[in-house]
């Protein structure tokens, strides 16, 4: 069906010919609020903020590459090693926890973190190790006490040699999803512009999310590589929403084409970062509001990478086009 | 209100979602009825299976397992009303157990425990994963040696094994898969085998699995050798003295299909012989009918773990005799001929590696271990569906103050709703288990098609305004919509294979969502919203 709806769109798009659109855009620009007019006038300087941010991203990410051999903070789940969750209230401070397990396993290297919320309430415990097994620190949790016998917990423990092969190709699966997103923008859009428009702002909305993750120093696991993934289709959605409306609407501004995107692209935004805030708040699940948190930084992102960006670079190719 | 009603039946669109709504909900199964405890596991040998009770099948449907209704006359409710009577029996009394299935009587033994595992009976067909209701998620490497290329007969052994072990100690709610380090139609080799236990985070678990399996062969109670390098010398695999006996054709099976026999020979120690010897010495001879060769009183058991695997015929003329040269034959069977060859040979592979060994061909490492506890698990449940909740209603709110009437608000709170029965109902026909990745799939799945939604609702107001017709409008709306889809689609796709499987199942149920959702629900919304509006 995509097929036979996009030759019926190229056929018109031949047929229509040129048509002036600086004057259309002089006219439709002033029915609008001072900002958008603003923002009308200097949008080619705005790409410079997206376009910044990206290089930024791209090099605070190659630094960390260059100076820890990673691109972003690896939890247990991605570097190998153990993370127990504890959901109870545990009986003691979280420093003699870590004495009385490193006292158990002396070879073992412990650390622990105690999850609250906003308002200071707990939430969980959360203990990572390597060099133990779990049943072993199970049971000396339960033999010392610590936690009842049928504890709310749950555990991952993670060979590192598998993490580190689980995590390149998860890495590997990425880039060619990349890939094959970008063949099929090219294959409905038949336009280079639109498709490096498109797939530079889905690629600029992950870079610049992984670099906000990284400065604030928060690691990331493997459930939030699912995360990612999930963003790549929300935030693509955007983009062809846009590119979509602004080579088909032939008949109207190209600002009111942004515009009227822009209205249904932030209500779909909004639903989607409504939900996951949602979901960050009142899930109990560590695993889930990681999740959620890279969905909810990664919306926000791709209100500029969309909107600022994608829109900003298309429009200047098609201004130059005609 | 009638007419739009009325335009509803008529449109197929709509009632093909009505319908696809209403299979899924027959699928999901919901019922009323919440009393009592299911069994999940009968641990094997305990009292419980000793009175009869057996554990259920991998491919039962939830609601159809069976259920406690009360011990000793006590009714019992929940799963906590169970442990609760259980624990206050003490040991050699009775606990009589009435279930909806039948009365058992059971012994409580000293260690108290009747060897039985409850859980909250099941108000749905849908499956339960390991996120969702507790369990054990075990990764295992099997150590392929240097030069070796990964044999997957023998991963499909090792596979076998396992559950075999598990089905042994009581386990049967398992998921058992052979992971490959790249699709095998690119050349990926078997690499790991997952093992996923619902419903069961005992720490044991993990090192029952990998545990390499102990072989034992029994004459009459007197063990005479056992698996391994000590006993059992030289085992042949070449084709002179093993495959499949060309003494011994092919037949028919008593009930179809036919039966091939293999033979491999094998050296034992000079002291596995003599304990040979020694056992057979005093066994009778015992003539065959139809003149088959005479065998010996006592056949020759073989157990692996503890329980009994084979148990073998032992040729008259070996009886008292110290010989380190023996033939172990086999059979295998199938529905072809072929079929029982590659079966018998299957069977004989198995048995050489058990042999050889004491265990399995490869030996296994634990790679990752996942467990989650059961009280975790349905808190966990229950608050996903409290905020899934939520999140609708919010949803909903912002809909309405984006286009200030209900008649948009309506559909797509039905769309939403919709497509979650959908999902949740093809996961009870195909018995997928709802876990985390699926949940994160599910999300996925919804929240594209709110987008989407979102989408056809602001082109068919637009067409209203200039005055297009809506099936332009919608055309253009499905575009958009198909391309993203279609991207959506490319994107998951890699994922199939990448990452040990692990996320296998979030691209499928992400894929499967936004397909429904792009075929049944959006459609039927257009048309839901085209009504509505005319309405107006």
């Amino acid at each position: 069906m995509a097929k036979r709806l996009a030759k019926k769109y190229h056929k018109r798009q031949q047929q229509n010919g040129l048509f002036q659109e600086d004057t259309r855009d002089k006219h439709a620009a002033k029915r609008y609020p001072a900002w958008i007019r603003w923002y009308d006038r200097r949008y080619k300087v705005l790409l410079l903020i997206p376009l910044i941010l990206f290089l930024l991203a791209a090099l605070s990410i190659g630094i960390k590459y260059e100076t820890s051999g990673d691109f972003l903070n690896k939890d247990v789940t991605l570097k190998g090693g153990l993370t127990m969750t504890l959901y109870d209230e545990v009986a003691i401070s979280p420093d003699a926890l870590r004495q009385e397990i490193t006292q158990a396993f002396p070879q073992a290297s412990v650390s622990i973190s105690v999850l609250r919320d906003l308002d200071g309430s707990y939430r969980a415990t959360q203990i990572f190790a390597s060099g133990l097994s779990n049943e072993g620190l199970l049971d000396l949790l339960k033999v010392k006490a610590i936690i009842s016998e049928t504890p709310d917990y749950e555990v991952t423990q993670t060979e590192s040699a598998f993490s580190e092969q689980f995590f390149r190709q998860i890495i590997f699966a990425m880039l060619f999803a990349f890939l094959f997103m970008s063949i099929t923008v090219y294959v409905i859009y038949r336009n280079l512009a639109t498709s490096f428009a498109v797939i530079f702002a889905a690629l600029a909305d992950i870079l610049i999310t992984l670099a906000i993750f990284n400065m604030a120093d928060v690691a990331l696991g493997a459930a939030s590589i699912a995360g990612f993934l999930m963003l790549i289709g929300y935030s693509v959605d955007t983009d062809i929403l846009l590119s979509t409306r602004m080579l088909r609407e032939k008949s109207t501004s190209h600002l009111e084409n942004i515009i009227d995107a822009a209205k249904t692209g932030m209500t779909m935004t909004l639903t989607t970062l409504a939900a996951v805030s949602l979901s960050y708040l009142f899930t109990p699940s560590e695993v889930l509001r990681q999740i959620m948190l890279v969905i909810l930084v990664g919306l926000l992102v791709d209100l500029v990478t969309t909107w600022i960006m994608n829109a900003g670079i298309l429009r200047w190719y098609l201004e130059r086009r005609s | 209100m009638k007419e739009v009603a009325r335009s509803f039946i008529k449109s197929p669109r709509i009632i093909i979602l009505l319908v696809t709504v209403l299979l899924s909900i027959i699928m999901i199964g919901p019922t009323f009825d919440g009393d009592g405890a299911a069994i999940r596991t009968v641990i094997a040998n305990s009292s419980a299976q000793l009175a009869g009770m057996t554990s259920p099948s991998f491919d039962v449907r939830p609601t159809d397992r069976e259920v406690i209704i009360s011990i000793n006359n006590e009714q019992v409710k929940t799963a906590e009303d169970y442990e609760r009577i259980i624990s206050g029996i003490k040991a050699s009394g009775q606990a009589l157990i009435r279930t909806d299935r039948g009365l058992y009587t059971i012994e409580v033994p000293e260690s108290l425990d009747v060897g039985l595992r409850v859980y909250e009976r099941p108000t749905t067909n849908i499956r339960k994963g390991l996120d969702i209701s507790g369990g054990t998620r075990v990764l295992l490497r099997p150590v392929v040696p240097e030069n070796e290329s990964p044999d997957y007969t023998a991963f499909e052994i090792i596979k076998d094994n396992i559950e075999q072990r598990l089905n042994i100690y009581g386990l049967s709610d398992l998921s058992l898969r052979i992971i490959y380090d790249q699709p095998a139609v690119l050349g990926g080799k078997p690499t790991y085998i997952s093992a996923e236990i619902s419903g069961f985070d005992d720490t044991e678990l993990s090192s029952l699995i990998s545990s390499q399996g102990k072989f034992e062969a029994v004459i009459a109670n007197k063990t005479v050798f056992e698996g391994g390098e000590r006993d059992i010398t030289y085992i042949c695999k070449t084709a002179e003295c093993s495959g499949i006996d060309p003494f011994t054709p092919c037949q028919a099976g008593a009930e179809g299909g036919y039966i091939c026999r293999f033979r491999f020979s094998i050296s034992i120690s000079p002291d596995a012989a003599q304990r040979f010897a020694d056992a057979t010495r005093d066994l009778q001879t015992i003539t065959g009918p139809d003149n088959s060769d005479p065998y010996l009183s006592e056949n020759i058991i073989f157990y692996l773990d503890n329980a009994e695997t084979d148990s073998l015929t032992i040729d008259s003329s070996l009886k008292g005799q110290a010989a380190t040269d023996i033939q172990i034959s086999g059979s295998g069977a199938g529905a072809t001929r072929d079929d029982a060859q590659k079966d018998a040979l299957m069977q004989m592979k198995e048995m050489q590696s058990v042999l050889s060994t004491g265990s399995l061909p490869y030996e296994l490492e634990i790679v990752s271990t996942q467990l989650v506890s059961a009280k975790l698990g349905t808190e966990f449940l229950k608050n996903a569906l409290y905020v899934g909740l939520v999140a609708i209603l919010c949803v909903a709110f912002i809909i309405y103050v984006r286009y200030r009437v209900i008649s948009v608000v309506i559909p797509v709170i039905i769309a939403m709703v919709s497509e979650l029965v959908l999902l949740l109902g093809m996961a009870s026909l195909i018995g997928w288990t709802i876990d985390l990745a699926a949940i994160a799939g599910i999300i996925v799945a919804i929240g594209t098609g709110v987008d989407d939604q979102i989408v056809i609702t602001d082109e068919i107001i637009k067409g209203r305004r200039n005055q297009e017709g809506y099936g332009q409008r919608i055309k253009k709306a499905f575009f958009i919509i198909f391309c993203a889809y279609a991207t959506t689609l490319v994107a998951m796709t890699p994922l199939l294979f990448a990452g040990a499987g692990l996320l296998k199942g979030f691209a499928i149920t992400t894929m499967l969502g936004v397909s429904f959702g792009v075929f049944i629900t959006r459609p039927a919304y257009a048309r839901m919203l085209q009504l509505f509006m005319e309405k107006e």
